[in-house]
């Protein structure tokens, strides 16, 4: 189970560098989609995987014993799904500002615009 | 010691008779053309050290004596005892310093030409001084930065990102070479339902990558996500799994929101550059297996995991340890996170354009009849449900975050089955109203702490149950807030994305 969920968590950073790499502004997004994904899963899985034990304290104990599943990874990843919702709505944003303002598409030619403002780069 | 400090002293008079005295009684040169008088801000230290030095001259033991006996116990290694006044009497010491006044006054009088001489053979040797030495290294620092700015931060932004993830890849791969003795985890059996889950979310993240058109590319990122919620059902992780599914579902509204009018993407790179980058994103995902796996051999479990299962009950009064670390052992970084979404929030709404009229908004398409009645039974009972979650979060699956998320969702449907102006009537206020109620309440909760002289955020509990409720606690009052602040971040940004595309 660890090496297969160990190549899945690669592969999906594998994917989303190559879409962060496009020109495509679209692709950029899902790339950074993908991103937030992979580094929930890899943060999830480091500290090891526990099967169906949630770290939930049972009803008449005042302790976890035995085998539970790490609650500190978990504290971590749920905020970090919810900041990367907000960082998703923001990149979203910008693409939106970009395309509305000037059609730009390209990541390139975004580079060039807001370095130099060069008119007319597209 | 006693000879070079009479030179440097002799020197040192020298040049205060030089700044002193020459201004007033010397020979006016032409050079100072705007002399004017400075700021408070350069004479007000000189006025103060010359002060200072008037005062201790004349009462010089309580103010300094500890100060100048710890120096030179210091400097000599053994206590001494040390007698200081303004006048000592005749001694030795006192005559060394007229002496000292007396050499200066002399050279400052007649030594004019050895000076002179001294500044014409100077000129070789201050080649070689601190202050030639600092220059160049300023020059070196300047080549150093330009260079390394042409290396990294060059043309377009893509290929500065090429740069970093090939560094990346080098240094993780580089550590993981060097440390090649990292014992690599057992590997532990794939369950059949396990293994086509990882195969489905593997396959979704290929068709995000080839997706033809960029809603089957939204449509590809949402399976993965579920697929990912889905694992964490699995892996003991249920708040994250519901967390994770209401996310999904709002990040597939917006996206398609937005995207369902954009073009395919083109192709702009060439084949060779699409390859180079390949090659790169392969790389990188390699070495990130291969750390996963060295990782998972080493470290089994975060040594806090320990802790938090034993503190959790008596300590924080929940059952739920995801919940109580987020809402009380880590509650300042909670309340950090949810600052962060409300200025996501708010910075997307500040990105768009001017408020589209309400007109504009009523005019939205109308949904199918199955959506808008389906619509009418569902958003109270998904409303219910995230009252229900928020409220029993501290001791089972479910918070804030995952309560406000659901609600926003169930919002976020009615407004697409009966338009944003139905939505926005049902809310009642605007969202960022509830991001600031939600702030508001998470920060009061903390300082009820304070108030009662605990820690910002300490938590505080009800000594009784109360009936029904069961014990109530200052983490709830924390929980209602992110629940507000959740909704409110959430709504804002569907408002904005769903009138930005609709006109």
């Amino acid at each position: 189970m660890n090496i297969a969920l160990a190549l899945l968590i690669g592969g999906l950073y594998a994917a989303a560098v190559y879409l962060l790499l496009r020109r495509s502004l679209l692709r950029v997004i899902f790339g950074i989609g993908l991103l937030g994904h992979a580094t929930n899963l890899l943060v999830f899985a480091a500290g090891g995987l526990t099967r169906d034990v949630p770290p939930i304290v049972p009803p008449g104990e005042t302790t976890l014993s035995g085998i539970y599943a790490d609650p500190l990874p978990q504290a971590l990843v749920l905020t970090a799904i919810v900041i990367g919702f907000g960082m998703q709505a923001f990149v979203l944003a910008l693409f939106q500002r970009a395309a509305a303002s000037n059609g730009v598409f390209d990541s390139d030619a975004l580079g060039e615009t807001t370095q130099t403002s060069r008119p007319g780069a597209q | 010691v006693l000879v070079s400090g009479f030179a440097a002293s002799v020197l040192l008079v020298v040049a205060s008779l030089r700044v002193g005295l020459q201004p007033f009684a010397g020979t006016a040169t032409t050079r100072a053309v705007s002399a004017h008088e400075a700021p408070a801000a350069m004479w007000m230290p000189p006025l103060l050290l010359a002060s200072l030095g008037l005062v201790i001259g004349l009462m010089p033991r309580p103010l300094v004596a500890a100060l100048v006996s710890g120096a030179a116990l210091a400097a000599h290694g053994e206590p001494t005892v040390l007698e200081l006044a303004l006048w000592h009497g005749v001694s030795p010491v006192l005559a060394l310093s007229l002496a000292t006044l007396a050499a200066g006054a002399a050279l400052y009088r007649f030594g004019d030409p050895a000076f002179a001489l001294l500044r014409e053979h100077s000129a070789g040797f201050s080649a070689l001084g601190p202050q030639a030495a600092y220059e160049s290294a300023l020059r070196g620092l300047k080549f150093l930065a330009a260079s390394l700015d042409s290396l990294l931060q060059h043309g377009p932004v893509r290929r500065r990102l090429l740069v970093v993830f090939s560094a990346l890849t080098l240094l993780l791969g580089g550590v993981l070479l060097v440390n090649g003795d990292a014992t690599f985890a057992a590997p532990t059996s794939l369950r059949l339902h396990e293994a086509a889950l990882l195969l489905l979310v593997a396959l979704a993240t290929a068709g995000t990558v080839f997706a033809p058109s960029p809603l089957a590319a939204v449509a590809c990122l949402g399976a993965v996500g579920y697929g990912i919620a889905l694992l964490f059902a699995l892996f003991g992780a249920p708040d994250l799994a519901m967390t994770q599914f209401a996310i999904e579902t709002l990040t597939v509204i917006l996206l398609a929101l937005v995207l369902r009018r954009a073009t395919p993407p083109r192709v702009l790179a060439s084949a060779s550059g699409r390859g180079r980058d390949a090659a790169v994103a392969a790389a990188f995902g390699v070495s990130i297996t291969v750390a996963l796996l060295a990782v998972g051999g080493a470290a089994n479990g975060s040594r806090l995991a320990g802790f938090f299962a034993e503190a959790a009950v008596p300590q924080a009064q929940g059952r739920n340890v995801v919940n109580v670390i987020l809402v009380d052992f880590r509650a300042l970084d909670t309340l950090g996170e949810i600052v962060v979404v409300t200025l996501a929030a708010l910075g997307v709404g500040a990105l768009g354009k001017r408020r589209a009229s309400p007109a504009a908004a009523v005019a939205a398409a109308p949904a199918s009849f199955s959506l808008r009645f389906a619509a009418v039974y569902l958003v109270p009972l998904l409303l219910l449900i995230s009252v229900f979650l928020l409220l029993r979060g501290h001791n089972a699956p479910g918070g804030g975050f995952t309560g406000g998320l659901v609600a926003a969702a169930s919002i976020a449907l009615l407004g697409m089955a009966q338009g944003h102006a139905a939505a926005r009537r049902v809310l009642r206020c605007r969202p960022t109203a509830l991001i600031a109620t939600g702030l508001a309440i998470t920060a009061s909760s903390g300082l009820l702490a304070s108030a009662s002289g605990k820690p910002f955020l300490t938590g505080r509990w009800t000594p009784l149950p109360v009936p029904i409720a069961g014990k109530l606690g200052t983490p709830l009052l924390f929980d209602i807030g992110v629940y507000l602040v959740v909704i409110g971040a959430a709504l804002h940004l569907f408002f904005h994305f769903a009138a930005e595309n609709d006109s």
